[in-house]
Order: C-alpha cells, then structure tokens, then sequence
C-alpha cells in the first residue's frame, strides 16, 4: 500500500492532493468499456429480446442491487480494507425492518411509521457499526477482515434470531414500489442506482473526502502527517457502506416481499468481484467509481445474456471466472506497461 | 485439598453418568442449515420429545462437512442414546462418522435424505420426483384446461441444481415426466438459482427472451417466490407452480392476480417428528420400518378450502 492514484491506472507514490487529478480522457483506461460494448453488440445479435427496452430495464434493475453497496465497496477497497458482511448485513437490514413493521403494525401503529422507524433504525445500526469497524481500525490496529467477518456472523445470526428462520412478510402494496415499481417505465431501483453512483463518483473526483480516501489507502502514515483525519475518513467510509447495503437491503426486500434471512449468500463476493473487474485495487489506494460502475454493468450484462441465451449455470460460473482472471490480466498488462513508460 | 479437589473432579465427570442413568434419553438432532424446512424438522422433533419425555440436542451444520463430522463425534462422545440426522453427502462423505457412532452403539435416524449404507435404524424422507409430480399433474391439467387448441406450449424451469443437483434433477424431472408427454409441450428456458432475490431476475430474463412463454416452474421456494414476482412485474398473465409451501406462497395462492396455480410441500413437521419417534422406539426396542416416505401436499387455488386450511397452520 505505498501508492495514491486516483486514476486507478498509474504508478508512484503519495503526490499532493492538487496533483493527484487524471487527465480527462485517456483512450487505454478504457479497453473494459470496448470489451463490454463487443459484448453488448454480440448479444444484441444472438441473443433473443437482449436488444429491446424491457431487457434493459431488466439489467438495470438487476444491477442496482449490488451496484449500490459496490459504490461503498469502491471506497473501502480504495481504502486498503475491505467488508465481508455486506451480504449478511442485507439479511439482517431487511429482517430487521419486516420485523420491526410487523411488530409495531401488530401493536396497532400505521404501516408508514412502523416502516419509517424501521428504516431510521437500520440506517442507525449501519451507521454505528461501521462507526465501530472504522475506529477498532483505526486505534486497535483490527484488520477490518477480522471485524467485518465478526459482523458477517453477528447479522446473519441476528437475522436467524429475529425472523427464526421464517421468512417475515407484514409489508403494505405501497412498500413494493422500491423494488418493483417504475417511473416514466425506468425502475425506481435503476434510478437510486444512478443517484448513487452520481454523487459517489462526484465525491471521488471532486472532493477533498474522497482525495483523502486516496491519500489514506495510498499511504495513512503519510496522509495522517499531511493534516488528514486518518480516523474520521475511515469510520465515515466503513459507515457509508453500511448505509449502502441498508438501502438496498430495503429495495431487496421490496422486491422479494418479505424480510427472509437467507438472503444475499455470497453477495459480497459478487460486490468485490464488480469492483476488481472495474479495476479496483484489493491493495488499497487505485480504483475508480466510473470502473466499478462498468464492471457491476459487465456482470449483470454477461449474466443476462447467458440466461436469455439459456446457457447451463454450470458454464455460467466458468464464464464468470474469466471475466474476473481476463480484467485483472488486462489491468495487470497495463500496469507492466505503465512502469515502463 | 487434593483430595477435595479429586473429589470435585470425579463428581464434574460423572455428571453425564449420573444423568444418563436417570432412564431419559437423549438424542441428537442434527440438520445442516438453519432454513425454515430446517427449523420445522426440529419443531416436530421437539414436540415428540417433549411428549416422550427424552432430551433433545440440536444442531447446524452450516453446510460444511467438517461441521458435520465434528459434531457428530462430539455427540458421539458424550454418550448420546439416538442421533436423527440429515447428510451434506449420503452419498459419501456424510458415513464414517455416523458409522462410527453406530459402531458405539448409538442409534442412527437418517430423515430428509438416505445415507448409502444400511446401518441407520430407520429413513424418513420426502420422495422429491413426487413432489415434482404432484405439481406436475396440476400443471397437466392446467394446459389441457386452458392451452387445448395450442400448437407449442412453452415450459421455463428455475431450478436450484447449482445448489443441490440430486434434490433439484428429482423434482424437475417429476414435474416434466407429467406434462412432457402432452403434445406442444416444450422446455424453452431453464435456469438455476435457490433464492428467491437472484431466482426473480433470471425469471425476468427468461420472460424476455420468451415473451409468449405459456408456463413457468419453480423447483423450490426461492425459484417459486422469484417467477411469480418477476411474472407479476411484467404485467403478463403466465401461470406459475412450484414446490414448497409457507406464508408468502400460501399468499400468492390467494392472491386474485391468478399467477401462482399450485404449489406441492414437504410436510417437515411430520418428517421430524417421525424421524424422533423412529429413535425412541428403536431405543425401546420396539419396531421401526426401515424407510417411510412422507408423501407431500399439494395446494390448488381451484381448492381455495384447502388453501384457507393450510393457511392456518403455516407460521
């Protein structure tokens, strides 16, 4: 972890944060988009009902999920840590949420502030937790592996404990909007997925926060001696994914119906994959936001065609080994050519 | 002291003995993921024991193997009467351990699927190809019903052999041998996933590479609850069957947008219960049958009775 670059792409070590914008076009950093936009085309021949509105609203939709918490994803990585309890943190938002409406719908409380008070609590928990996580970092020198697995387990039981086992379903109609509701026929999910992405990309390029998010996965010690708050920038990254994963924890569970603890097995997986297919450095310090868009969109993109073109899940898993060995030898290749000049 | 400290020891150890010999058994139930099928077989095992009076042990595997191994051991060694236990690999790996608490003298209930050896005292298991089937003849009589004049009847299957091939091939293949015969009928679509969060998007694919899809399948609750959801946002009108019941299901079968048809359960309450029964009475030395099969239930909206029935029992 000896380099801070905000172009995901170059080498060296930590520079002054004025120094640190990439050019805004640079035709190499982009052979993942020629790659995806080959595919695209490919598909768009072969594979039925790939090329219409409805099949794109479909990968949207499908790709918002993940997307939002690999946003968050993308700064921890940037940052040298990494969260393993995405996944379960889903479970355990969702489970939380039905059960805390179900509770209170019971005690005779409305629909909407149950829900509302369910949600306040949630993004409340997520925020203390990465709160936690980012302090026990950051001044007992926890690898955040070690307390985000402690986490993974700690919500996946608390969502056993909460629902016991059985899948939890006190929402009202109007609650299914999140996660399958549309406006002007573009899901609502597709829309918070940009939004995030949006603001997340803003504050990597544009803001002193997301400089420092650099400076700190590049070097800490050399961040912390150029007057950043080492600490602040770390609790407020661990809590911004736990914010992620509430919201869509709430549009998964819109969507599915019901609060159901087996939820988002492996998810964070799928995150992290998105992430180090966009060129996200697991060393801390590199990464983009604009990348880890395109590789949530190059995921969900390759499995949508191979279910259209009704290829065996087996094949799909291989395929998807590929795709993650393929981006990581490109980004590899070009780092190699990078250090030579 | 020392003899104190002696006297403290021997007592601390021959707890177990002493309980033991209180003439109450104790046996181990042991299932490999904390699922709502999962938690129902220890609900009716529970209920048994409680009656019979005999202490129950629970435990998760978690899907690991390992885990398996390890806690069956550690029953084993602490002197357990009967272990009820459901297998990662029945095939396999699931044996040595379970045959060396046999060879202890423990008894061994398998339930939910078979071990590949014939020490266990008894077998209670659904038969999954009938549990496909008993959706299947639903969805027989559904196509003959409402597809008659028909020339291609076009069939989509979410599965969840990605996760448990035997499992999810049986019930797949009994629903098909049902319907494959019926002329026009045909698979278009297959895909795997277990969950229902991942099971609604492959469903959305399916529906859009096949817009004039004619029916869909889902081979547990996750591929069930995700084709009728994605059905339903697509605004299209394609009936859905499935396996499994519980609350949202049983839902879906009331609900009017007439999406889910039917749907077949496992009854997991009664596995469990008589997967205990099966160890009481062995350790009694009563007899047991060696293999029973719990046949399933299946639930039409055409029987809303029967649905409105169930529902009252489903948590």
């Amino acid at each position: 972890m000896t380099t801070s670059d905000t172009t995901g792409k170059g080498k060296g070590s930590f520079a002054p944060l004025a120094a640190t914008r990439r050019p805004f076009f640079k035709l190499s950093d982009f052979v993942l988009e020629a790659i995806l936009l080959a595919i695209i085309l490919l598909l768009a021949f072969t594979a039925p009902g790939f090329a219409t509105w409805d099949n794109w609203m479909n990968i949207l939709r499908n790709a918002a999920m993940t997307g939002i918490i690999a946003f968050g994803m993308t700064f921890v990585l940037i940052l040298g840590e990494i969260d393993i309890s995405v996944g379960s943190g889903l479970a355990f938002f969702g489970c939380l949420l039905a059960v805390v409406t179900d509770s209170m719908t019971t005690a005779g409380w409305s629909a909407e502030i149950s829900i509302v008070i369910g949600v306040v609590l949630c993004f409340g928990i997520a925020i203390l937790a990465g709160m936690f996580t980012g302090w026990v970092r950051h001044v007992l020198a926890v690898p955040t592996f070690i307390t985000t697995l402690a986490w993974m387990a700690a919500f996946r039981g608390g969502a056993y404990l909460l629902t016991g086992s059985f899948p939890v379903t006190p929402y009202p109609d109007w609650f299914f909007f999140f996660g399958s509701g549309a406006i002007f026929g573009i899901p609502f999910q597709a829309f918070v997925f940009l939004l995030v992405f949006i603001i997340t990309w803003f504050i990597s390029r544009y803001t002193v926060f997301g400089k420092s998010a650099y400076a700190v996965g590049g070097n800490a010690e050399s961040a912390r001696l150029s007057g950043i708050n080492v600490l602040g920038i770390r609790m407020a990254v661990m809590s911004m994914i736990g914010v992620f994963t509430v919201l869509s924890a709430i549009m998964v569970s819109s969507q599915i119906q019901a609060g159901n603890p087996t939820v988002g097995v492996t998810w964070e997986f799928t995150v992290i994959t998105a992430c180090v297919i966009g060129g996200v450095s697991l060393m801390g310090g590199k990464g983009r936001v604009w990348g880890t868009f395109v590789g949530v969109l190059f995921l969900s993109i390759m499995l949508n065609g191979m279910t259209l073109l009704n290829i065996d899940e087996y094949w799909q898993y291989v395929a998807r080994a590929l795709l993650i060995l393929g981006a990581v030898l490109i980004y590899q290749v070009q780092a190699m050519n990078a250090r030579r000049g | 002291m020392k003899k104190f400290v002696t006297a403290a020891l021997a007592a601390v150890f021959m707890l177990p003995v002493v309980a033991q010999a209180a003439d109450k058994f104790t046996v181990a139930g042991i299932v490999f993921q904390e699922d709502q099928f999962m938690k129902t077989t220890l609900l009716g095992m529970k209920s048994v024991a409680e009656k019979e009076g005999v202490n129950l042990l629970t435990s998760n595997t978690s899907n690991q193997i390992s885990k398996e191994v390890e806690v069956v051991n550690t029953y084993a060694a602490r002197g357990v009467d009967a272990i009820a236990i459901t297998y990662l690999d029945p095939a396999a790996a699931s044996i040595p351990a379970v045959k060396a608490a046999n060879d202890k003298g423990i008894k061994i209930v398998s339930f939910n699927n078979k071990l590949a050896a014939d020490f266990p005292v008894s077998t209670v298991m659904s038969d999954n190809t009938l549990l496909g089937a008993g959706s299947g003849k639903e969805a027989a009589a559904y196509i003959k019903a409402h597809y008659g004049d028909k020339k291609e009847i076009k069939v989509a299957i979410i599965n969840y052999k990605a996760q448990l091939p035997p499992e999810s091939n049986a019930r797949q293949d009994g629903f098909w041998n049902e319907i494959k015969d019926i002329p026009g009928v045909t698979l278009v679509a297959e895909a795997s996933s277990p969950v229902a969060e991942e099971a609604i998007k492959k469903a959305a694919d399916i529906i859009t590479a096949h817009p004039d899809i004619d029916l869909m399948y889902g081979c547990n609750a996750g591929g069930l609850i995700g084709a009728v959801l994605a059905v339903k946002n697509s605004g299209k009108k394609i009936p859905v069957f499935g396996i499994d019941l519980d609350k949202q299901i049983v839902g879906f079968l009331k609900s009017d947008d007439n999406i889910l048809q039917a749907s077949t359960a496992q009854d997991p309450f009664k596995i469990g219960a008589l997967a205990m029964e099966n160890a009481i009475k062995s350790l009694k030395g009563e007899a047991v049958d060696k293999e029973i099969i719990v046949p399933g239930l299946t639930l039409s909206r055409a029987n809303p009775e029967a649905v409105a029935e169930y529902a009252k029992t489903v948590k």
